[in-house]
């Protein structure tokens, strides 16, 4: 496909830049542009800025003083400082939907719908969990790393009883640490990589990033000072419970994937706190029609993207966790690279050097982590596409099943129809059905608008559509000639 | 192996369709069940365009009057569908309401019912006061309406595997990613594809908004314009409309599907063109679309919006679908293209295999004859 380029109208930079998300790589981005002297528009669809990492309690809300949560708060609020400035148009509440050229984002939200022309767009839409599909796994008590942090940054609640966490990658030993730190009572952790793995990569990091690894060490620390037991090599293999959860069975990690349910062990769990990995939000991107990638080493499918971080459209810049996993230091930094590029001003020579440092790190991080084969805890009784309720086994009966293209499996089974449009289910049933990841990719269904859902009075409220060719008028005059 | 999968499986058959949506597979399921060899091509995966991206409307009061018989013909196999192919299709018949917001919508919904009634519709028309008691999530301001039992509609993912298994266990040999790119016609028919050469004593060409390119394959012209239907659909909400919905001027229809999600289309175009295989969104006109329905149903209003497609589908000048030979070309046949093709197809796939098969069709076909905008092959 031709990569659509900017009109000149569009490309003149009195148009402001549309950033797409309010986390720390939006934020930091905003803030260089803005110090350049650049007009930004900040599209972010929460209530509070902020992003995952950043995560703010709604206005009017404050946690409970027991609740020691780690806020990173004067990183914050220097970056927040950014949203007072004349220059910068802040949209919460709102959803860029889709782009009806690539230099125009269409909105919609409470607060208006409409769309803006920019002299550049930033996707800094962050990434999305990774769902590991386990018998009981949809039961209540059973929730994600992520909507667990949360509700626990953005609700200040923290979770009472016994709290087990399980997964693969940094945001397990995140998640524990949050916890422990709050007080809860976590009493183990399972982390599906082998020790020996993830050595090799703190290693490269204690070169790389020892602020990082700090991080990481004092947050192991806190979890072991908490009384819980660390497993490595270990997953989650079936979660029990009538009406809620209330035991965990974990066993080791088996060659194939599977879960050695000879030597599994169950323990009595009141939350099971999942994080199997993150993965980039690239649906803007592909809804764009960026040239992507599939990077292991980036945490999954990403646009490609040049030294200057423009995708294969010009004048679309990807930063943060939605063009590669790297966490929030990796987002800061790319936000403002990307940011110098848009503003034609070098970036200072220490943030270059630093990102090089930083990238090779997260790259080495996310490598270490990556299993050698997919895990598979689901039998067939297990829900895979919890928005249309397909089971393993009317996944593995449809006629389409074999078929080896996710798209084809999708018109048949509806896998991926519901709400989340396939954006938690489909990797795993490719996975399921033994497809590769290049195979998932190249089938994966089009990207198709809204980029989340929104509710049609908002689109219906787009202030700018243009006007209505009603479809009866077309087959009248077509008639007349 | 007996001879005819022998046959099949060396490229040779009776008959070569070209194009696996729902008047393909209608075609081929008719010819084989009458004893044909028939081999079965597409150039991606069967079920994959029209046929598959439409919104399972199965609407007789949104078909132009004379078109209505031929709609409840096609109901009648639509009846008993599901217990031929031994499948669940989403098949439901729970009626329609056909509304106009206007005077001059009402005056046309006036006019084109009691025409579409003299061909056999069962219908009535609604004073405002009796919609609102019957359909009280319809808009309140809502001119006018008619009512009929006869509208249904289907789910289009469920049909297509269904078909594909029936046709199949016919011995129909299924060739997908086969782009036809020529066509000889001698004495035999030879197909030349991406996947290999196909010979056979017949040609259908059942290729939606393409036919047009496969007719010129041998050198006839067939005026087809393309459209580019948008669809939407809504999270699932509360069961709250239990049959279709459609439009004085057909410019909205809508349905609660079995999931509770609803299906919101219309024919408001999108962009794209055969050469280009865009089917992309334009977010004008589906801003237009939505309005519409936001404006006649308004309760949609909260419900998230999930999802906009388009697909590609043929029209004829006339908005008749086209069936019958390919002018100049004894063995050559063709059916395509009809407004609603979803709800026609068995009917039109069907009458193209018995005229394959008999030279007479069991439902007249003349108003269809491909021939019917020039005079001559050229
Ligand atoms: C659920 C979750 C929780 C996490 N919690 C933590 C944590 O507690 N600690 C930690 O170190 N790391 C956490 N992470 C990892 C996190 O991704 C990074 O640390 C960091 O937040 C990445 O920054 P970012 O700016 O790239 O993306 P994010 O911080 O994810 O910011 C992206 C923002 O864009 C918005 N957005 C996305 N698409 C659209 C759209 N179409 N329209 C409008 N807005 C849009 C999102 O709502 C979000 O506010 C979490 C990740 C996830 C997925
Ligand atoms: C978005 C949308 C919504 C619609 N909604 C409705 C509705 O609610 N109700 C209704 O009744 N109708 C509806 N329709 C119309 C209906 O879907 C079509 O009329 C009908 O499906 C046409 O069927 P077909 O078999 O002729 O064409 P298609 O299903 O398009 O099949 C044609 C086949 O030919 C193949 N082909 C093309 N060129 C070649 C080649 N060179 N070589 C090999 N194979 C080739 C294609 O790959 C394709 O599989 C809708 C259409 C669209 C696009």
């Amino acid at each position: 496909m031709a990569n659509p380029v900017f009109t000149p109208t569009n490309a003149n930079s009195d148009a402001p830049v549309i950033v797409i998300g309010a986390g720390p790589a939006g934020l930091a981005c905003a803030q260089e542009l803005v110090a350049g002297n650049r007009r930004v528009v900040l599209i972010d669809d929460n209530i509070q800025p902020g992003g995952q990492y950043f995560r703010q309690l709604p206005p009017g809300y404050s946690t409970a003083p027991r609740a020691r949560l780690m806020r990173d708060k004067a990183r914050y609020d220097d970056l927040a400082r950014v949203l007072d400035s004349p220059l910068l148009t802040h949209l919460p509440r709102t959803t860029a939907w889709s782009f009806p050229q690539p230099g125009t984002v269409a909105h919609a939200g409470p607060l208006g719908s409409g769309r803006i022309a920019g002299s550049a767009v930033v996707i800094a839409t962050g990434a999305q969990e990774r769902s590991m599909p386990f018998p009981g796994w949809t039961l209540p008590g059973v929730i994600s790393a992520g909507g667990c942090l949360n509700l626990a940054k953005a609700h200040g609640l923290v979770p009472e009883g016994r709290v087990v966490v399980a997964g693969n990658g940094p945001l397990v030993l995140v998640a524990a640490a949050t916890m422990a730190a709050a007080g809860a009572r976590v009493t183990t952790v399972a982390e599906a990589q082998q020790s020996r793995r993830l050595a090799g990569a703190a290693l490269s990091g204690v070169v790389a990033a020892p602020g990082i690894l700090a991080k990481a060490a004092q947050y192991r620390a806190q979890i072991l000072r908490a009384g819980a037991a660390w497993k490595t090599g270990w997953m989650v293999s079936r979660a029990h419970g009538d009406e809620t959860l209330r035991e965990v069975s974990i066993a080791p990690v088996g060659p194939d994937g599977r879960p050695d349910l000879t030597r599994e062990r169950t323990i009595p769990a009141d939350l099971l706190v999942l994080g199997y990995g993150l993965m980039p939000g690239s649906d803007a991107a592909r809804l764009l029609g960026c040239r992507m990638e599939l990077r292991p080493d980036l945490g999954g499918l990403v646009p490609v993207r040049g030294p200057d971080l423009q995708t294969s459209t010009a004048g679309v810049y990807a930063v943060g966790d939605g063009a590669g996993i790297g966490g929030v230091e990796v987002a800061l930094i790319e936000g403002r690279l990307a940011a110098h590029a848009i503003l034609g001003t070098p970036a200072p020579k220490q943030l270059a050097h630093r990102y090089r440092t930083l990238d090779r790190f997260r790259r080495a991080l996310n490598s270490a982590y990556v299993l050698p084969t997919p895990l598979r805890a689901a039998d067939d009784d297990t829900i895979i596409c919890r928005c249309e309720e397909l089971r393993l086994r009317d996944l593995k009966a449809d006629g389409n099943a074999a078929s080896g293209s996710l798209n084809t499996l999708k018109t048949s089974s509806r896998l991926g129809m519901g709400r989340c449009q396939g954006r938690n289910c489909l990797h795993t049933a490719a996975g399921l059905l033994g497809l590769s990841p290049e195979t998932m990719v190249e089938t994966m269904p089009r990207f198709r608008p809204p980029l989340r859902p929104v509710p049609l009075a908002r689109l219906a409220a787009d202030r700018d559509a243009g006007p209505a060719r009603e479809p009866d008028e077309i087959i009248l005059s077509e008639a007349k000639d | 192996m007996n001879t005819a999968k022998a046959r099949t499986a060396a490229g040779q058959a009776d008959t070569i369709i070209v194009g696996g949506g729902i008047f393909g597979l209608f075609c081929a399921m008719t010819l084989a069940e009458a004893g044909k060899s028939v081999i079965l091509l597409d150039k991606g995966r069967i079920w994959a365009e029209a046929s598959a991206v439409n919104a399972g409307s199965l609407g007789v009061q949104n078909k132009l009057p004379a078109l209505i018989p031929y709609t409840l013909w096609s109901w009648d196999i639509w009846n008993t569908l599901s217990d031929r192919l031994g499948a669940d299709l989403g098949l439901r018949r729970n009626g329609g309401y056909k509304i106009a917001m206007t005077e001059d919508e009402a005056a046309r919904l006036g006019r084109v019912v009691s025409e579409q009634i003299d061909y056999g519709l069962d219908a009535q028309r609604l004073s405002p006061a009796a919609l609102r008691a019957q359909a009280p999530w319809i808009a309140p301001d809502c001119m006018a309406a008619t009512w009929s039992p006869q509208d249904g509609y289907a789910s289009p993912t469920r049909v297509g595997p269904a078909l594909r298994r029936k046709v199949e266990s016919l011995g129909v040999r299924i060739v997908e990613g086969a782009a036809v790119a020529a066509v000889e016609n001698g004495p035999d028919i030879r197909v030349l594809t991406t996947a290999g050469d196909f010979h056979g004593t017949e040609l259908a060409i059942t290729a939606g908004a393409w036919s047009a390119t496969i007719a010129a394959m041998l050198g006839v012209k067939i005026p087809i314009s393309l459209d580019v239907n948008m669809v939407s659909v809504t999270e699932p909400a509360r069961p709250t409309i239990e049959c279709i919905v459609t439009h004085a001027r057909g410019i909205l229809t809508l349905k609660q599907v079995a999931n509770g999600s609803c299906l919101i289309g219309g024919g408001w175009q999108g962009i794209g063109s055969i050469g280009d295989s865009r089917k992309d969104i334009d977010h004008d006109q589906l801003v237009h679309n939505l309005r519409l329905a936001m404006r006649v149903i308004p309760g949609l209003a909260p419900l998230n919006i999930l999802r906009s497609w388009a697909g590609y589908e043929g029209v004829t000048p006339d908005s008749y679908p086209y069936l019958g030979r390919l002018p100049g070309h004894d063995n050559v046949y063709l059916a395509a293209c009809a407004r609603g093709g979803f709800t026609l197809g068995p009917l039109m796939g069907t009458l193209l295999g018995e005229l394959i098969l008999t030279d007479r069709p069991s439902r007249p076909i003349t108003i269809f004859d491909p021939a019917r905008f020039s005079n001559a092959a050229a």
